[in-house]
């Protein structure tokens, strides 16, 4: 960063090698440094964030909306769950004792200075696509608005999303459900909390109705009803850790992005009537989404799976969907003029939008790991025509040293993976691991999240772009 | 008042309520929603040309000029997600709602940064874009309204490149 300020107000804007900078500086905390455990399990506070990966990310420009699934929307979300997530209290299950320094380290104000630092770029890096995605036109007035919000939420209809149906045909339905529930984990667990930050302040009585929506969330002061609470119960019945993050490096690019989304609106009042209409949106659709995953999670787990979580949204969130219309958008609506209506319907959209590409992430992401078969056959008919050299492909040769864990991650072309010595476990999800000896490889699709292990002895491989076929 | 959809491109771009057409236009100065007959004799104004600095629409039948500013700010609330539109016009449940593709000027076709389909896939039957074409897939042409996972985002599946 330079030291010479501009004289007077002007934006806050690092050009992208001060960017890049700073992005490192946050990312070397070791707490985000990666390589030893694949799973976080009792630690919320450590989130691996590759940041060996970072410096070859531009995170100054805006990201496309064809680059929703590339490696810098991956890494640019994880930074920014991290940095929203210093707002909020997390304390592991079993103390404090060994992880006292992880604790202090997470919310240290240098953690959280310099993420504040980067963490505009970094929005305008992950959302900036919404720009262009969506436009809001034209003379809205109250009445426009409201017969807007009621038609936008007729679509819901029952149907079977992408997800149900990527799960119920999938080779493994009961592996590939619980790989969709880790996704919610960074929502689902710490639930609400991006919506609290709307209800600090005073703005009349429309603060008080969204706190009874708070309250709702909250389950009322017990614990065992709190939403979060009951989401803990859905995971620990399907066999899976509830502890925050365990599963970070499963969570995909897209999942993070419509999560993140809520925390960059609350985090930015600005956005605050963006997050009314994202608001009114979800608390809408979430019932009828419910009532479907309670039957996706019936059809594939029979009565084992604890599905209160989704029981209690089918209930409460149709009055959720009311309050959210009749006692705030509609008041505000009215106390502060028409000129807030744009923005309330530009939040449903831009939620909407999200919401679409969370849902292909997850389908695209259980369709490979179900054809992790057909990446290695894939791999077997590609191979001898790259060592022959008949295809030119520059290798990267890479080495995974003994008892590591190479951190999730994913690639912006088709990627053929090939292993030349000692073995790895490649992981492409949730129990969707394959073993590879020397000779073994796979071909990784542009945008899948993948990681690997490796147990005993040093394991080197190469990865080849694969050539698009002619 | 109620809520009509329409697309930006490809089949379904336009729709007539009550006898009035409407397509979805973006200029170089923004997105607006244009009732593509002209008040002055019925002129197609979405084969219009722009004037007066890209500040008007001027008719080609007999050059009436329209203001740009006044379709977008004083114009029909509409908002685009992708290739899809939602706009609220002051008309009844019974209002008669018929769709069609109509061909826009290439100058109310600017695209936004990441993209509307270039003109060139106006002539394309659906939409010549990946998004308009899952869209299509997914929609009856009669009445482009699709379930809400299967056009969630308002946008189309995206494509993995
Ligand atoms: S019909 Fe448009 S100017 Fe006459
Ligand atoms: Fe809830
Ligand atoms: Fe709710």
């Amino acid at each position: 960063m330079t030291s010479t300020l501009p004289a007077g107000f002007a934006p806050f804007v690092l050009d992208s090698g001060q960017l890049r900078d700073a992005v490192l500086r946050y990312a070397s905390n070791p707490l985000y440094i990666d390589g030893e455990r694949w799973l976080n399990g009792d630690n919320p506070y450590r989130r691996q964030l590759l940041p060996q990966t970072l410096p070859s990310f531009d995170f100054s420009v805006p990201l496309r909306r064809d680059q929703v699934f590339s490696a810098a929307a991956l890494a640019s979300h994880r930074l920014l769950l991290n940095i929203y997530e210093a707002d909020l209290v997390f304390l592991p299950g079993k103390g404090l004792e060994a992880k006292w320094s992880d604790f202090t380290a997470f919310y240290s104000s240098s953690n959280r200075a310099f993420g504040e630092i980067i963490r505009p770029a970094l929005e305008r890096h992950c959302f900036g696509f919404l720009d262009d995605e969506i436009d809001v036109t034209g003379d809205w007035t109250p009445a426009s608005l409201e017969a807007y919000l009621t038609d936008i939420v007729r679509d819901d209809v029952g149907e079977w999303g992408g997800p149900e149906r990527a799960i119920l045909s999938s080779a493994d339905p009961e592996r590939a459900a619980r790989s969709w529930m880790i996704q919610f984990a960074p929502d689902f667990l710490s639930e609400a909390s991006p919506m609290i930050r709307n209800v600090l302040g005073n703005y009349g009585p429309a603060q008080s109705e969204w706190f009874k929506i708070v309250i709702d969330e909250y389950g009322y002061g017990v614990h065992e009803s709190k939403h979060s609470s009951l989401f803990v119960d859905t995971l620990s019945s399907l066999g899976l850790d509830p502890g925050v993050h365990t599963y970070w490096q499963y969570y995909l690019a897209g999942s993070l992005a419509a999560n993140n989304y809520f925390h960059y609106l609350g985090k930015n009042h600005e956005n605050f009537f963006r997050y009314l209409g994202a608001l009114y949106y979800t608390e809408c659709t979430l019932v009828q989404f419910c009532a479907r995953v309670i039957r996706m999670m019936r059809q594939v787990f029979g009565e084992t799976a604890d599905v209160r979580y989704f029981t209690e949204h089918v209930h409460i969130d149709v009055h959720h969907g009311r309050m959210a219309l009749e006692k705030l958008v509609l008041p505000l609506v009215e106390r502060c003029g028409d000129v807030v209506i744009p923005e309330i319907v530009r939040g449903v959209s831009e939620f909407r939008t999200l919401a679409g590409i969370a849902d292909v992430d997850i389908a695209e992401q259980i369709r490979w790991t179900d054809g992790l078969d057909a990446a290695m056959r894939e791999h077997d008919r590609l191979w001898p025509q790259i060592r022959d050299g008949e295809l030119p492909a520059p290798a990267t040769p890479l080495v995974g040293t003994s008892d590591t864990v190479i951190t999730s991650d994913q690639y912006d072309t088709d990627t053929l993976l090939h292993v030349t010595s000692g073995s790895m476990r490649l992981i492409a999800g949730w129990e969707a691991e394959l073993p590879l000896a020397p000779g073994d490889g796979v071909v990784i699709p542009a945008g899948r999240l993948h990681g690997a292990t490796i147990s005993s002895g040093d394991c080197t491989y190469e990865t080849y772009p694969v050539p698009t076929e002619p | 008042m109620r809520a009509v959809r329409l697309r930006v491109d490809g089949r379904d771009n336009c729709v007539v309520v009550d006898g009035v057409p409407y397509v979805f236009a973006r200029t170089a100065t923004g997105a607006f929603v244009l009732p593509s007959r002209c008040p002055h004799r019925g002129g197609p104004l979405q084969l219009a040309q722009l004037d007066g600095a890209g500040r008007f629409l001027r008719c080609p039948w007999h050059g009436r000029r329209s203001s740009l500013t006044r379709f977008r700010e004083h114009g029909v609330p509409a908002v685009r997600s992708g290739n899809d539109v939602v706009m609220v016009l002051d008309v009844g449940d019974d209002a008669s709602v018929q769709w069609r593709h109509t061909p826009v000027a290439p100058a109310l076709r600017t695209p936004g940064a990441s993209g509307l389909p270039p003109s060139a896939t106006d002539e394309l039957q659906p939409g010549g874009d990946a998004s308009s074409a899952a869209s299509a897939a997914t929609c009856s042409s009669a009445q482009p309204r699709c379930s809400r996972r299967a056009h969630a985002s308002g946008t189309a599946p995206v494509r993995i490149p």
